[in-house]
């Protein structure tokens, strides 16, 4: 382990980065290396500096704490909530065992937090997915795709999403703004999805059904997906038999 | 409950039959009958007399005891009474006959004695359910009186769960501990807005109407609180007609809109969002406009229904049927616009 932890302290709102600092300050064994106001200044402070750890506000503009955790590796980083009132958030952090602080929180308190930080490096956060779940009950289904690329980061609302493709390890995301690389497998971003609105038309690849033109046969038992955009996409036979389930 | 004869609570009722049937069957075996035709007929005659005596709760229902009604209660209950036993007895002393067990004069008796028993025991049957039914009333009202208790006060603890907005209690109290280091003269100020901010809340439960230019202080202090937190995220503009600032207003009435505004707009939008207030003087009508826009790509804008519900109800019974409210959302804009009739205005 290195002497001093390297922080970064990501809130949107100037005071609460400003009492974070001051207090983290007292601790000479850290040493906030950035402080970000947004989500994508996040995911950049931390790609770029490989930070230890993390105090990361949830409720941001543009970019919530999960989405950022979801852009960067998280395999060495050690991460602290920082919240004022969540009741859910509460509940997951207890349930998965992640450390979290209420605001406005005490010196004593933030000690606590760090002194479990060098304890238990990495701390075996769970899947964000996993976390956004319990925490958020209500949002069941993404609304938008966070996506990095380097140090730029797009969010694609859901609705202008026109198909998702698995290509190796990533999977290919068409929009109305272009398509984007995402390090995720299909499967568990399918899961993500809302079922009404997604369907998986083959191993490979998921539509939006409010994309679709039209179904083709191009041969006897094989059909194609026609897309808005003119993207032609294969349709597997169980493909097929959902797709007919959804359209009715 | 309402299967009737079976239910648990007719319990007692039937148990009390049992002394009339061990009575009924005295009389028959002092008359000189055996005992076997004494238990029988005295079976015969209570069974069925218990079981239509239980369904006469219906009847108690349906004939509640009124002081205006209280003739045709006891006449229906007297005639009721007469048929059921009448019948119960011309039955008698027809198998009797027909079966030539007893002499006409005997049988003759024996159905007189059962049938005066009868109706005196219908009678009975009767009294005892109206004694239940009030019973029963009385325990209802008693419970209904508290539900009602219950209610008015889950009602309180609601609004007042709602006034003190635990995001915003808590963001606030972490401002004031950031300011407390960097400039205590802002801290300071930021306590004493938040401490107005409260006092208005408590009020509010208390005072049934205030000034709008009261209304409208309470709505500056608290953005000036959200002011501290968003710095210049947070935009708020004013322009109201002097005319409208002595309008009765509901107190807090403008709060959610302002703590929507705060949470659908501000805080999900990266951008400076500009929270608008409006007052006007129409021919007809002083209209007060609230506007903010939000981030279209951030949380889901608020609906035009749920949340503002309650807002919609209070003013409505507030100002009355010729009082409107508006809201709407789109293109990144929310607008709300209360109409209130310009008499109000005095």
């Amino acid at each position: 382990m290195k002497d001093a932890l390297t922080a970064v302290i990501v809130d949107d709102e100037k005071l609460a980065r400003q009492y974070l600092a001051e207090l983290v300050g007292e601790f000479p064994e850290v040493r906030v290396v950035a402080t970000c106001s947004d989500g994508f200044e996040a995911v950049k402070a931390i790609t770029e500096h490989g930070p230890d750890l993390v105090f990361l506000d949830i409720q941001m503009p543009r970019l919530d704490g999960f989405e950022v955790l979801e852009l960067v590796d998280r395999s060495a980083l050690a991460v602290v909530f920082v919240t004022a009132y969540d009741q859910y958030a509460l509940k997951a952090f207890d349930a998965h065992a992640v450390d979290y602080l209420l605001k406005p929180f005490s010196r004593e308190r933030l000690a606590l937090a760090l002194a479990k930080v060098r304890r238990n490096f990495t701390g075996g956060l769970p899947g964000v997915d996993q976390l956004r779940r319990t925490l958020r009950p209500d949002e069941k289904y993404l609304s938008r795709i966070v996506v990095r690329d380097g140090a730029a980061v797009s969010v694609i609302p859901c609705r202008d999403v026109t198909s998702l493709c698995a290509e190796d390890d990533y999977v290919n995301i068409r929009s109305s703004s272009g398509s984007v690389l995402k390090h995720q497998t299909i499967a568990s971003l399918e899961e993500s999805l809302d079922p009404e609105k997604f369907v998986r038309i083959h191993r490979g690849s998921i539509i939006n059904l409010e994309k679709l033109a039209r179904i083709e046969l191009v041969e006897r038992d094989h059909y194609e997906a026609v897309l808005l955009d003119g993207q032609q996409l294969r349709i597997s036979r169980a493909g097929h038999q959902r797709l007919r389930e959804l359209l009715g | 409950m309402e299967r009737t004869w079976l239910s648990r609570n007719l319990v007692p009722y039937y148990l009390a039959w049992i002394p009339m049937a061990v009575m009924v069957t005295m009389l028959l075996l002092n008359r000189g009958n055996g005992p076997a035709f004494s238990i029988i007929v005295s079976l015969l005659f209570c069974l069925p007399m218990a079981a239509v005596g239980a369904g006469a709760r219906f009847m108690c229902r349906a004939l509640p005891l009124k002081r205006q009604r209280m003739a045709i209660v006891l006449s229906s209950v007297l005639v009721s009474g007469l048929v059921f036993s009448g019948i119960w007895a011309g039955l008698f002393v027809l198998v009797l006959r027909l079966s030539r067990l007893r002499t006409p004069a005997q049988i003759d008796a024996t159905a007189l004695e059962l049938f005066l028993l009868g109706v005196a025991a219908f009678i009975f049957t009767l009294l005892y359910h109206y004694l239940v039914e009030a019973a029963e009333q009385v325990r209802r009202a008693l419970h209904s009186e508290d539900e009602a208790r219950v209610q008015l006060g889950m009602a309180q603890l609601r609004a007042l769960r709602a006034q003190v907005n635990p995001h915003f209690l808590f963001n606030s109290l972490n401002s004031v501990a950031a300011l407390i280091g960097s400039d205590p003269a802002a801290a300071r100020e930021m306590v004493v807005r938040l401490a107005t901010f409260f006092r208005a809340t408590i009020a509010a439960g208390r005072q049934e109407s205030i000034p709008l230019s009261d209304e409208l202080a309470l709505l500056r202090n608290y953005l000036g609180i959200e002011k501290v937190r968003f710095d210049q995220r947070l935009v708020v503009e004013e322009e109201i007609d002097p005319a409208l600032l002595n309008l009765q207003w509901p107190p807090l009435l403008l709060q959610p809109l302002a703590e929507n505004a705060v949470k659908y707009g501000v805080s999900s939008s990266a951008e400076p969002v500009r929270i608008t207030l409006t007052g006007t003087l129409e021919p007809e009508h002083a209209v007060l406009c609230f506007h903010n826009g939000f981030d279209r790509d951030g949380l889901p804008a608020p609906g035009t229904g749920t949340g503002l519900a309650a807002t919609r109800e209070r003013f409505e019974r507030f100002f009355g049927e010729r009082a409107a409210m508006t809201v709407e959302a789109d293109h990144g804009e929310f607008r709300v616009t209360l109409r209130v009739q310009r008499e109000r205005l005095k």
